[in-house]
């Protein structure tokens, strides 16, 4: 009787294990929301504007396929997937995350790009109205009027480089509208420094 | 009054350089097919001396990414700086200019693409600028070529001669375009020289209608013309085309795929100058107090020579 009850004890303990290592699937419904959110990270141009962020997701990601491989790897009756779903939630967080970061850098670059296109005009206005005063000017240098044609000429190709930010921002690629429009400051700066020097040598 | 074709015209649209990226390419060696005799140690020629054998030289490897920004980089900033030098020439400006400005902001630009990391797109970067400042370069090559060619300086040098020879009541204008100068003469003796302004492709020499060129042969003034006949404060009026201009263009419109109605006229020397640019249609400009002088010194008749430049 004794025996009997014991070789029903272990049949039952082995059915049990057999069916709670049966239970023991990836845990899908959380990879899919993991995939999901990077795909709305990805969507976010994270990758321009989150690039950490999104590295970061990218690694949680690949911990998680690293674990599901090791999983895999088991005898059915030993997996587990209990880390992959910890895993897959990280992952999914540091997606999200990357999702909102990039969001958060793609408004401040749009707001940069906007400053740095009035900037850049600011300091062409600047440049042309410097331009004007030395036109103006009654007492000039022999050769003054060529020199002006070229630093009118620079202000013409400079001028000529808006377009490029303008339509940038209208394609919606902000940091390189910002980029743009630094190097176009710069530029400009050098050109106001050279009329700002004529002016003062000439006493204008 | 502007002379044949409109004064405001878009400047000649000027090729773009085909100045290319100078790559070095890898000089690859290849080896002869097995079955023809190696080079290995000597070439006997039958009756002479062994050869010694030349040896391999080693491919060298494809430049990299770098090596093509740096050549690049390097090819771009000396153009930039070659083409400022040049735009200090006389004959170039503003249009110069603006594209020296263009090709500086776009080696700015490829200067920060290349710190991102991006190499290759840098280096296409760079190569747009100095496709923009190869364009200053061949403006300056086809304005400067001719003037230093020494057949060209005697043609121009025998037109001067020759204008003294004619005879006048005295009075020779002999325009300089190298050096945007009217000579006065008086009794062959340079009396004032005033500086001039010429067509906005005043160095070339004008062709047909329209290609705002200042023409160069040897003239009359046909005309005195002031008050409302002239817009630019008062003009001479010269009798371009002459002979050989006219020959000349029907040369070019015989062998040119455009046409063009004529080889232009009303070509004058007039006021409104002083602008400190080529700016005309293919007339001769001076500075207002300069046309002034000019037109008590000059009536009908008295000879004008436009030549690139002379030595007189």
């Amino acid at each position: 009787m004794i025996r009997r009850q014991k070789t029903l004890l272990t049949l039952t303990a082995a059915t049990a294990l057999v069916l709670l290592a049966g239970c023991s699937k990836p845990p899908q419904a959380a990879l899919d929301v993991m995939n999901t959110t990077l795909g709305e990270a990805e969507a976010a141009a994270a990758g321009e504007y989150a690039p950490d962020a999104l590295a970061r997701a990218q690694e949680a990601i690949a911990a998680v396929n690293t674990e599901m491989a090791a999983q895999a790897d088991k005898f059915a009756l030993t997996r587990s997937y209990t880390k992959t779903a910890e895993l897959a939630a990280a992952a999914q967080q540091a997606a999200a995350d990357a999702t909102q970061a990039a969001a958060a850098a793609r408004q401040k670059a749009e707001q940069d790009a906007a400053a740095s296109l009035e900037t850049a005009t600011a300091a062409l206005a600047n440049a042309q109205s410097l331009i004007d005063t030395l036109a103006a000017c009654r007492r000039t240098p022999k050769g003054f009027a060529a020199d002006l044609e070229a630093l009118r000429g620079t202000l013409d190709g400079l001028n000529g480089q808006l377009p490029a930010i303008q339509e940038a921002i209208a394609a919606q690629k902000f940091l390189s509208a910002v980029s743009l429009g630094q190097a176009l400051t710069g530029q400009v700066t050098t050109l106001t420094t050279d009329l700002q020097g004529a002016k003062d040598r000439i006493r204008c | 009054m502007l002379a044949a074709g409109a004064c405001h015209e878009a400047p000649a649209a000027v090729s773009v350089s085909q100045n290319q990226a100078a790559v070095a390419t890898a000089a690859v060696l290849t080896e002869p097919p097995n079955d023809e005799p190696r080079n290995d140690a000597a070439t006997v020629i039958p009756g002479s001396a062994a050869i010694p054998a030349i040896p391999a030289i080693p491919a060298l490897p494809e430049p990299s990414a770098l090596d093509l920004w740096s050549i690049e980089l390097m090819g771009a900033a000396g153009d930039l700086g070659r083409a400022r030098g040049e735009l200090a020439t006389p004959g170039l400006g503003r249009q110069e200019a603006a594209w020296i400005a263009r090709s500086a902001f776009l080696l700015e630009m490829a200067r920060r693409v290349a710190a991102a990391g991006d190499l290759e797109e840098a280096t296409r970067q760079a190569t747009l600028a100095r496709a923009e400042v190869g364009r200053v370069h061949e403006r300056w090559l086809g304005l400067h070529s001719r003037f230093s060619d020494p057949e060209q300086l005697r043609l121009w040098d025998r037109w001067v001669d020759d204008t003294f020879s004619e005879p006048s009541s005295g009075t020779v204008l002999v325009i300089d375009k190298v050096n945007r100068r009217l000579d006065v003469y008086r009794a062959g003796r340079r009396w004032q020289s005033m500086p001039v302004e010429l067509g906005s492709s005043g160095l070339e020499r004008k062709l047909h209608i329209g290609d705002r060129a200042t023409p160069e042969g040897r003239y009359r003034v046909v005309e005195r013309r002031s008050g409302g006949r002239t817009r630019y404060h008062k003009a001479l009026l010269l009798n371009y085309p002459n002979s050989e201009d006219v020959a000349r263009f029907r040369a070019f419109a015989r062998h040119s795929k455009r046409r063009f109605a004529g080889p232009g006229g009303m070509i004058e020397i007039h006021g409104g100058g002083g602008q400190g640019r080529d700016w005309t249609d293919g007339c001769v400009a001076l500075a207002d107090q300069h046309m002034d002088r000019l037109f008590e010194l000059v009536e009908a008749g008295t000879p004008v020579t436009i030549v690139g430049t002379y030595s007189r």
